[in-house]
Order: C-alpha cells, then sequence, then structure tokens
C-alpha cells in the first residue's frame, strides 16, 4: 500500500502525498498503521457491498413473494370459486332429482287412486247395470202377465162364443135324432179344432207379444246402462285428472321452495351438508302428501253412488232370489178363479212378486216371490177362489234351493 | 484523534506510537490522514454493528412469528 516517492521530498502512502520535514514521524511505522487502516476500511467496504446485495435480494425476494401471494390468492379464489359453482349444481341436480322422484310417487299415487276409483265405478256400474236389468225384467214379467190376461180374456170371450155357437147347434139339431150322433161329433171336432187354432193363435200371440217387449227392455235398458257406465266412466277420469294434477302441484311447490332453501344454504357449507339437508328434505317432502288428506268428490260421488246402488240392490234381491213357493193348479181350469188367485197374492204385502207359468202340456202354475216369511199353506186356503190346498213334500227340492210346490184345486 | 506526545521524542496518533525521524513524514499530513481514515473505519464498524443488530431483530422475529 505504501509508496514512497522521494522526489521531490515527497512520500505517498495510500494514494496520499506527504512532505519530508526534519524531525518528521518515521515513515515506515506511519506506513504500516496507514495500511492497517486502509485495509480495515476496503474489508468494511466489501462487507457494506455484500450486505447491500443481500438487501437488494431481500427485496427482490419480498417482491416476488408479494407477486406469488397475490397469485396464490387470486387462484384460491378461483378455485373456491369453481368449487362453489360445482356444490350449487350439484344441490341443484340434487333438488331436482328428488323433486322429479317426488312427483313420479304422486303420480302413483293418484293413478293407484284413479284405479281404484274406476274399480269402484266399474263395479258400481255393474251393480246398476244388474239392478237395472232385475228392474227391466220384473216390469217385464208384470207386462206379460198383463198381456198374458188379455188373451185369457180374449180366450174367454171366444169360448163364451164357442159356447153360444154350441147351444145354437144344439137347439138346431134337436129335432132330427137320426142325424144327432153324426152331427154331434162333427160339432164335436170342430169344436176342438177351434178350441186348438185358439190356443195356437194366443199361444203365438202371446210369444210374440212376449218377444218384442223383452227385445223393446232390453234394448232401452242396454242404452240406459251405456250411457250411465260413460257419464261414470267420464266424471271418475275427469276427478282423478284434478285429483293427480292437484297432488303434483303441491308436492313440485313444496320441492321446488325447500330446493331454494337448500341452495342458499349450499353456498357456505360443505358437501356432507348437503347430504344432510337432502335427507331433511326427503324427509319433509314425503311428509307433505299425507298431512292434510282432503275428502275427494270422486270419493263422495262413489259412495253416494253405492249408497244407491246398497238401496237398488236390496229392492231388488227378492226378485234375484228364486221363488219360494210354486202353486201348481190341478183342472178344471177356470181362467177368472186363476186371475183372482194371482191377483190376491199380488197384493199381500209379504209377496213380493208372481210369475204366471203356461207350459203347452203340463199343468199352469203360479211362482210367488215372498219378501218375508208367511204362512203361505193357510193364506191359500183364505182364497175364496181356491177349493182346495195340498202341499207336495219333497225332500230334495228343500236342499235345491227350488221352489215348496203346493197344488190347489179351483 | 492526533495526541502528540514528544517526549522521548514519541508522537501517538490514532492510538498509535510514532518516532521522529530526521528525515520523517510530516507530522500535520500523517495525523489529518490518519484520521480520515479512522473516521471512515468507525463510520463503516457502526454501519456493520447497525446491521448486525437488524439481523438479530429479523432472527428473533422470524423465531417468535
Amino acid at each position: 500500500m505504501s509508496n514512497n516517492n522521494k522526489k521531490d521530498g515527497v512520500v505517498v502512502l495510500g494514494e496520499r502525498e506527504f512532505k519530508r520535514v526534519k524531525n518528521g514521524l518515521d515513515e515506515a511505522q506511519v506506513a504500516s498503521f496507514v495500511d492497517e487502516l486502509i485495509k480495515e476500511r476496503d474489508e468494511l467496504v466489501q462487507s457494506q457491498d455484500h450486505i447491500t446485495s443481500l438487501n437488494r435480494l431481500a427485496e427482490m425476494t419480498v417482491v416476488e413473494a408479494d407477486r406469488l401471494a397475490t397469485q396464490v390468492k387470486t387462484e384460491a379464489t378461483e378455485q373456491a370459486k369453481a368449487e362453489s359453482t360445482a356444490l350449487i349444481d350439484k344441490a341443484r341436480e340434487q333438488s331436482r332429482q328428488m323433486m322429479e322422484k317426488k312427483i313420479a310417487e304422486a303420480v302413483e299415487v293418484a293413478n293407484e287412486k284413479a284405479n281404484a276409483i274406476k274399480a269402484k265405478a266399474g263395479e258400481e256400474a255393474a251393480l246398476l247395470l244388474e239392478g237395472e236389468r232385475n228392474k227391466i225384467r220384473g216390469e217385464l214379467r208384470n207386462l206379460v202377465n198383463q198381456q198374458f190376461g188379455y188373451m185369457l180374456e180374449e180366450l174367454e170371450g171366444l169360448k163364451q162364443r164357442a159356447a153360444a155357437v154350441q147351444a145354437d147347434l144344439d137347439n138346431k139339431l134337436s129335432a132330427p135324432r137320426e142325424d144327432n150322433s153324426a152331427v154331434t161329433a162333427e160339432i164335436a171336432e170342430e169344436k176342438d179344432a177351434t178350441a186348438t187354432e185358439i190356443a195356437e193363435e194366443s199361444d203365438i200371440l202371446v210369444g210374440e207379444e212376449k218377444y218384442a217387449a223383452a227385445a223393446k227392455i232390453a234394448e232401452e235398458s242396454d242404452i240406459l246402462v251405456g250411457e250411465e257406465k260413460y257419464a261414470a266412466a267420464a266424471e271418475i277420469t275427469e276427478e282423478s285428472d284434478v285429483l293427480v294434477a292437484e297432488e303434483r302441484d303441491a308436492a313440485a311447490a313444496e320441492i321446488a321452495e325447500e330446493s331454494d332453501v337448500l341452495v342458499t344454504e349450499e353456498k357456505d357449507a360443505a358437501a356432507a351438508e348437503i347430504a344432510e339437508e337432502s335427507d331433511t328434505l326427503v324427509a319433509e317432502v314425503s311428509k307433505a302428501p299425507d298431512e292434510h288428506p282432503e275428502p275427494s268428490p270422486a270419493t263422495d260421488h262413489v259412495e253416494k253412488s253405492l249408497d244407491l246402488s246398497k238401496l237398488l240392490e236390496i229392492e231388488d234381491q227378492t226378485e234375484l232370489n228364486n221363488p219360494q213357493w210354486e202353486v201348481e193348479i190341478l183342472p178344471p181350469f177356470d181362467i177368472a178363479k186363476i186371475m183372482e188367485v194371482v191377483s190376491f197374492l199380488d197384493q199381500l204385502p209379504e209377496v213380493a212378486n208372481t210369475e204366471m207359468i203356461v207350459p203347452q202340456i203340463d199343468m199352469p202354475s203360479i211362482l210367488v216371490f215372498l219378501r218375508g216369511s208367511m204362512n203361505f199353506i193357510d193364506v191359500l186356503q183364505t182364497v175364496p177362489a181356491v177349493s182346495h190346498v195340498e202341499e207336495v213334500t219333497t225332500d230334495q227340492a228343500a236342499t235345491n234351493g227350488e221352489p215348496r210346490k203346493v197344488r190347489i184345486s179351483l | 484523534m492526533s495526541n502528540n506526545n514528544k517526549k522521548d521524542g514519541v508522537v501517538v496518533l490514532g492510538e498509535r506510537e510514532f518516532k521522529r525521524v530526521k528525515n520523517g513524514l510530516d507530522e500535520a499530513q500523517v495525523a489529518s490522514f490518519i484520521d480520515e481514515l479512522i473516521k471512515e473505519r468507525d463510520k463503516l464498524a457502526k454501519s456493520q454493528d447497525h446491521i448486525a443488530s437488524l439481523n438479530r431483530l429479523a432472527d428473533w422475529y422470524s423465531r417468535h412469528y
């Protein structure tokens, strides 16, 4: 470090010039000390530079850390937004699925109810149809009996005319005795032929009348039953549709409201909370449709109809059953007395209905349908037109549900 | 900083003793230069001490926070 320049009496130490003087300081000592000081200063300056560079590095590091922190913060925010969006979408999807499930369940329940209502309506229609048929059958039976009465009256008139003709012929043929037997036989044959013809005509007339009346009544009953069935089916369908729509709307509204609440809460909650809220939602929604069951107009209608059908069923119950008694009429036959017996039985309160059976070969009989129990034999004996009453006892008939038989003479 | 002690032909500058010789260096110039160097050294040393104190403070802060 020291650089002695003895020219012109000047010495350079540490890049500084010093003059030489008399009685001055020792150059070697001064040079050594100056070197030490300069060395210390240079070391300190070097250390200072190192620290300065470290400071710059630290500042750069801090700036970089700030930049990284900002970047991490931005990325974290974006990630949080993405996760939040995903959670919200998931919650909405779950809510939508639950809503669809609940709607499907509500529709299924409504369909089941509608099917039950339809089934009941079908049964009710069948009962109504059966009631109408029985009612029409009874009317037809009455009509046939009425027509039969008319035919019997006609026959009675013809019989009286034939008797008159016979009396006239008897009077005319009473004088010539020799031809009496032949003429009597001829008249008897004519009488038999006339009676046979009248009977055939009366049977044909009765059959045609019965057939025409039965066909007309059956047609009318079919139309009536068809209209009833169509009206009942339309009403039931409409009521079931209204019921389904109401249940579906109620379930959808409740689920939508719950799903909105759920989505709002899900924004700040974790995925586990979503599952818990979903379970709560499911529990609440599943309770909803059964909390306030309202009486359905369709149900009222069915109940009313069932009541009506029950009434009809009770009313026609006696007609549906078999006759309790069969009254066989022994010859000789008197139409007026037969009709008197029938009229007497019809006016009894215990008798629901009577039916006249006129076979071609066998004896005629009267079927008697009772509303309640009565001593039928005793009652028959009180009829003025009846001269004799005899019950035909057969054990088999009682066991087979066939009517008890009684024979009467007029 | 300079402390001249002319006893026994010895001069003290910066706590260092220098002998007087017949053809020596000018005492005033040497004293001035040594003063400058010592001031610079002290200033740098003080700055080093300050930085060392800051380092210790930073170490303590990083340990506690």
